[in-house]
């Protein structure tokens, strides 16, 4: 302990709050269902995370949840803060896979 | 510090790295823009981010990805520490940023997501680029040059060479600061002579993903306000933060925030030129991204490796002077 000395604790609190913080952090990165579902948490207003919150959730057969998702998603485009671009974008995906969704159950 | 300290420490750093990543290696799958690597390589072509193409194409399986992906991050991490030697701090404030370094919650999305690859391996040539440049050797300058290509073979980051090589020549007093004042002024009016920042903000991009240049560089400034604050509290890491949802106001704040941070770095160039050179490494690297637009998406994580290196570089300096200025 002489070679590190008491100034060390500052630093090894920190390391040791940030080691805690990453291995959390870490498991969302497990999958594209628990990566989203994270996103979505933390920003729950941004419509391309929504859909891509959805989209993965239609892809592991929960489709209620999924189609949710994408009409969330399709509402919060319209909110005026959206940029045009996200707005265009969000409201096709979410239309393209709607009709795809359609058309695979007649 | 004896050898049998620098053992012990480095062992306890790849310990702590195995505890944080050693399941996600095993586990976990790809995810998200990993899907554009996995779907498009071919046969790498040479160019930049051939590297990182090859990768893709010889290992184009989740766990030696994430593998590959964290020995780099650990790479990177002996690097910074190498870096932080060479600057001239103790031994101890060394292990300090490589233990920060490699447990950083901010940069979780750099080991952790396998798309970013690109950035790690162009974080090496880079920091390769900046300790060979101190060398007294005669090979300094085709090492430089060396490492940067390796660098850009991971991605275009690496360019930031050309920024950052001054930068620790003349904190490691090997360049004097009239130069290193000189050659950036030279940067800046080169700059501002030849690039049309507007069609630089949207290059690249269709008609649909355009956005108007001053909006880019507000919300990018809220991006760089957000990552320090992340980086400092190692809380709120999100791989799509929401940042248009933001006030103007605030964004103009955070932008103006970052702006003030460089005129402070600048004051501090003769008191604490360590603490000056992380905090202008830091907003160096991070400027590129206020002009060039990323499809869609503003300043993120896994694209804050470099800047991060810096602030870590001025983090880490003032604890070992409190640390050295109180023992």
């Amino acid at each position: 302990m002489s070679v590190l000395g008491r100034r060390i604790w500052p630093l090894v609190v920190l390391i040791a709050w940030f080691t805690l913080q990453s291995h959390d952090y870490v498991r969302v990165f497990q999958s594209n269902q628990t990566l989203w579902a994270h996103a979505v948490t933390a920003a729950p207003y941004k419509p391309r995370v929504v859909v891509n919150y959805g989209l993965t959730l239609l892809q592991a057969n929960q489709l209620q949840a999924g189609v949710a998702q994408l009409a969330l998603a399709h509402q919060l485009a319209a909110l005026p803060h959206i940029p045009e671009s996200d707005r265009a974008i969000t409201q096709a995906t979410v239309e393209a896979n709607i009709q795809a969704m359609r058309q695979a159950s007649r | 510090m004896t050898r049998r300290h620098h053992l012990l420490m480095g062992s306890g750093l790849l310990a702590l790295v195995v505890v944080i990543y050693g399941r996600h290696i095993l586990h976990a799958e790809f995810v998200y823009e990993d899907g554009v690597w996995l779907v498009s390589p071919g046969t790498p072509s040479l160019g930049p981010r051939v590297l990182a193409e090859l990768a893709w194409w010889l290992w184009p399986s989740p766990q030696a990805m994430h593998a590959l992906s964290v020995v780099l991050f650990v790479a990177v991490g002996a690097l910074v520490g190498l870096l932080a030697t060479r600057l001239g701090l103790s031994a101890l404030a060394s292990w300090g940023a490589r233990a920060l370094f490699l447990t950083a919650p901010v940069l979780v999305e750099s080991a952790a997501y396998a798309a970013s690859l690109p950035e790690l391996i162009a974080a090496i040539g880079l920091l390769a680029a900046c300790l060979f440049s101190t060398l007294q050797t005669r090979w300094r300058w085709p090492l430089v040059a060396l490492a940067m290509l390796f660098g850009v073979g991971g991605k275009e980051t690496a360019l930031l060479t050309v920024g950052l090589v001054p930068l620790t020549l003349w904190v490691c007093g090997i360049w004097p600061l009239r130069r290193l004042v000189f050659f950036g002024a030279a940067g800046v009016a080169l700059g501002v002579l030849t690039v049309d920042v507007p069609a630089l903000v949207n290059w690249g991009e269709s008609g649909d993903l355009s956005i108007p240049g001053r909006d880019w560089v507000f919300t990018q400034g809220a991006a760089v306000y957000r990552l320090v604050g992340v980086s400092l509290s190692g809380t709120g890491m999100a791989i799509d933060p929401d940042l248009d949802i933001l006030a103007p106001a605030v964004k103009g704040f955070a932008l103006a925030a970052v702006g003030l941070t460089g005129l402070i770095a600048l004051t501090l160039t003769q008191t604490r030129p360590i603490l000056a050179f992380g905090l202008l490494w830091c907003l160096l690297s991070a400027a590129p991204r206020f002009l060039v637009q990323t499809p869609r998406s503003y300043f993120n994580e896994h694209q804050w490796l470099v800047p991060f290196i810096g602030l870590l570089i001025a983090g880490v300096s003032l604890w070992d002077n409190w640390q050295l200025r109180t023992a």
